[in-house]
């Protein structure tokens, strides 16, 4: 009877200890942060991905920037096949795709989408 | 069982559709809030929380509470708290309800609500809010629910449960320390970075359960004919009572040892709580309150007499709904006595929180005839 | 014989596992830009990798002038609002006394912003993990992540976080194209200019002072400009006894 609430006790004090540790806010990731990203171009003469691809999976690879570019800060960089790296940011691909002001909205407006991007990011039509 | 929800005489009635009228309130101005945002409250970068957030440690020490009344009354055999047990289940369950509205009411992104799901951040005490009170939730509601309904066939209640009372435990304490440390996260505001909080947020909780049933349980008898026993009504009110005493004990523990101390900072925190802020009223008054019922629940007489331990223990459950809630956030959250005169609720503020209370309520009256009418229902067996 | 040995153990076990909690809890591994006087610098080790930094030589910072705050806020497109409930800011400036405590003699505004601590509170009381640290020593925000409860906001022990509470594009006159808006509901504060940093470019504040006040670089690298600086003046930080550890720095 005794021992078993030793064990007990035991294993009472270890959980509080993990939740301690748990409780440690730490960095983000943990590698070291390299300055590699600083060499990541915003604009490139072609795409990211091949343009079929995109006409069809545009929404997910943008999706999956939003979700990991702030965390991964100074390293949110991405790789294209051919070896080019390229900041994942909107602004990349408003650098060659801004120059058209309607390159989103026509498409948009005909499928009826409604993306919530530009809630935030300043969109080429409300630039003068 | 759920149709017992919809039959009842017409005080039953009239009450229920009040109840309902004043939550239609709070979905209206919650409307108003998503449209607009929350210019709609008296919030702003002065009071960044306000009555939303000032609930929730009261209700997840509510939550805890339960507890104490949920566990002899479901896992010891011949508790006089068993029939108790039902209406102690359906509290946790309510109150941890009232806590999810009152976080997804204070979020300026409501859309992003699911995220508080799906993308905790262990290191962070506030993440582990929500999914704690989902799972406490669960388990109270299946609980209390599987009770009810062997009462009403007059079985003894499925082994089950006793399994999800002990899953409960655990899940039910870490609720009031959970949201004792989310304010401690704060560094430099002093009512909250004490480590008597949590001891503090249980102990009010236990006496403000303990009130709060009691109200519930001579209501239920006066009005529904519940049955929950004279001796069990008196122990009730003395868990109360005791419970009222450790938590005075440790307010006083907590400000003595600022003030022996001479902890600056301490007794400045102190000063705001109960000398100049606009909040030192209510300070000064759930003090007196708090200490006037505890003291007269500690008298047997009064404790026998269903009126007067229903009354004390409502006093007892309104004076720690203003210490462990109301000023415990809006009086901590304050930097100096300049940024005291920034909060005021305003109306759509106020209908929200009177409508998610109203919604509670009327859930817990739902749920409470439901008890009563299947415990009538045995005996006419 | 067995007892004593297990005794040993315990106690060493012990020991160890105090040792491990200290530096989990960083009691121990003290990080040397708490220790201000030029004197503590040689006793302590560094730290690997890269934490940005930023320090103030208020005695070149003119009275009246605001030019970075302009600067920080037109970039990152800050909206302007001038009720004191619903403001918004990444730069300000604020009495001297009030920021920095007592060990600062003068009463002249000098600039605050966000201190990218080291150990930050802010990202301790985020449920989502949307304002956080990054490996360069940035504390940043996910502005597509944050779901407006304002805990950062409310454990941040400088006031540096502000909430959207309105939306913000209606109080922006002339927003920069480059860098987005946020939106009504979220919080915000400096990115020590995270997205200039990645472009190669110093802070805008930095550069935008005419005085030449500010210095930015890694804190963590002994021949950084920065770093030559702290060690040779006296410096202070904003609260430091809270054990935030700062990484902005300000010479009196
Ligand atoms: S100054 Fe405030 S917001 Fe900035 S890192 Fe420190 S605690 Fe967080
Ligand atoms: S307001 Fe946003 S960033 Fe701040 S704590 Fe809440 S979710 Fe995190
Ligand atoms: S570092 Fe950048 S974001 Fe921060 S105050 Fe300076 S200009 Fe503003």
């Amino acid at each position: 009877m005794r021992k078993r609430h030793i064990l007990f006790i035991g294993l009472l004090a270890a959980l509080l200890m993990a939740l301690l540790f748990s409780f440690h806010a730490g960095t983000e990731g943990e590698a070291p942060a390299s300055q590699a990203a600083q060499a990541a171009a915003v604009d490139s003469s072609s795409c990211v991905y091949p343009k079929e691809y995109m006409h069809t999976h545009h929404m997910q690879v943008l999706e999956d920037w939003k979700n990991t570019a702030a965390h991964e800060g100074p390293d949110a960089v991405h790789e294209t096949a051919d070896g080019r790296k390229l900041q994942k940011n909107l602004s990349t691909c408003l650098a060659c795709h801004g120059s058209n002001r309607y390159f989103c909205f026509s498409c948009h407006a005909y499928a009826n989408a409604q993306p919530n991007c530009w809630n935030c990011h300043i969109s080429p039509l409300e630039t003068p | 069982m759920i149709e017992q929800a919809l039959k009842g005489r017409r005080n039953y009635r009239i009450w229920s559709l009040a109840l309902l009228v004043v939550a239609a309130g709070g979905v209206y101005a919650s409307a108003l809030q998503s449209a607009d945002g929350f210019v709609h409250t008296g919030m702003g970068n002065n009071a960044i929380w306000g009555l939303y957030h000032a609930q929730l440690p009261f209700l997840a020490s509510i939550a805890a509470a339960s507890l104490a009344i949920l566990v002899p009354g479901t896992l010891q055999k011949h508790s006089f708290l068993a029939s108790l047990a039902p209406l102690a289940a359906f509290l946790g369950a309510t109150a941890s309800a009232m806590s999810l509205f009152f976080i997804a009411a204070d979020l300026g992104m409501q859309r992003r609500i699911l995220t508080l799901l799906l993308n905790p951040s262990p290191g962070a005490p506030a993440s582990w809010q929500v999914p704690l009170l989902l799972l406490f939730l669960a388990l109270t509601l299946t609980v209390g629910w599987a009770q009810v309904g062997a009462m009403r066939k007059g079985v003894k209640p499925p082994v089950w449960i006793r399994s999800a009372v002990m899953v409960a435990i655990p899940a039910g304490i870490a609720l009031p320390v959970i949201s004792a440390f989310t304010l401690a996260v704060v560094p430099g505001s002093e009512l909250w970075t004490s480590a008597l909080l949590a001891p503090r947020l249980m102990a009010s909780g236990v006496a403000a359960g303990a009130g709060i049933m009691l109200l519930m349980a001579v209501t239920a008898e006066q009005l529904a004919g519940f049955k929950a026993g004279e001796e069990t009504l008196e122990r009730l009110a003395a868990v109360g009572a005791w419970a009222g005493l450790v938590f005075l004990a440790l307010t006083g523990l907590d400000a003595a040892t600022a003030m022996l101390g001479n902890m600056t900072a301490d007794t400045a925190a102190l000063a705001l709580l109960y000398g100049n802020s606009p909040f030192a009223v209510v300070s000064w008054f759930a003090l007196f309150s708090g200490t006037l019922s505890t003291g007269l629940l500690l008298v047997p007489s009064l404790r026998r007499s269903f009126i007067a331990a229903a009354s004390l223990g409502s006093l007892l459950a309104l004076s720690v709904w203003l210490q462990s809630g109301l000023t415990l956030i809006l009086a901590g959250q304050l930097k100096d006595a300049s940024a005291a005169a920034g909060y005021a609720p305003a109306v759509p503020e106020l209908l929200l929180t009177a409508g998610i209370w109203a919604g509670a309520v009327l859930l817990m009256t739902v749920l409470l005839k439901i008890t009563a009418s299947a415990q009538l229902e045995r005996e006419g067996l | 014989m067995m007892k004593n040995d297990r005794r040993e153990f315990i106690r060493k076990a012990g020991m160890g596992l105090l040792a491990g909690m200290g530096a989990a809890s960083g009691l121990l591994t003290g990080g040397g830009f708490e220790r201000t006087t030029s004197a503590a610098w040689a006793a302590v080790p560094g730290e690997e990798g890269l934490r940005w930094g930023m320090l103030f030589d208020t005695r070149r910072c003119p009275e009246g002038c605001t030019l970075c705050i302009e600067s920080c806020h037109h970039t990152h497109n800050v909206p302007d609002i001038a009720s004191l409930e619903g403001k918004i800011e990444w730069m300000h400036k604020e009495n001297g006394r009030e920021l920095l405590g007592s060990l600062c003699a003068s009463t002249a505004a000098v600039p605050a912003l966000c201190n990218h601590c080291a150990e930050p509170s802010c990202a301790r009381a985020c449920p989502t993990g949307s304002i956080f640290r990054r490996t360069d020593g940035i504390v940043a925000i996910d502005y597509h992540r944050c779901v407006g409860c304002r805990s950062c906001m409310q454990s941040c022990p400088y006031g540096e976080v502000s909430f959207n509470w309105s939306d913000p594009r209606a109080a922006l006159k002339n927003p920069t194209v480059e860098y987005p808006t946020r939106q009504r509901g979220v919080v915000e504060k400096c990115n020590f200019c995270s997205d200039r940093l990645v472009r190669g470019k110093k802070p805008s504040c930095v550069e935008a002072c005419p005085e030449g006040a500010i210095s930015f670089g890694n804190l963590n690298d002994p021949s950084s400009e920065i770093r030559r600086l702290l060690e040779s003046s006296e410096t202070l930080q904003r609260k430091p006894e809270l054990g935030t550890r700062p990484s902005v720095f300000y010479i009196i």
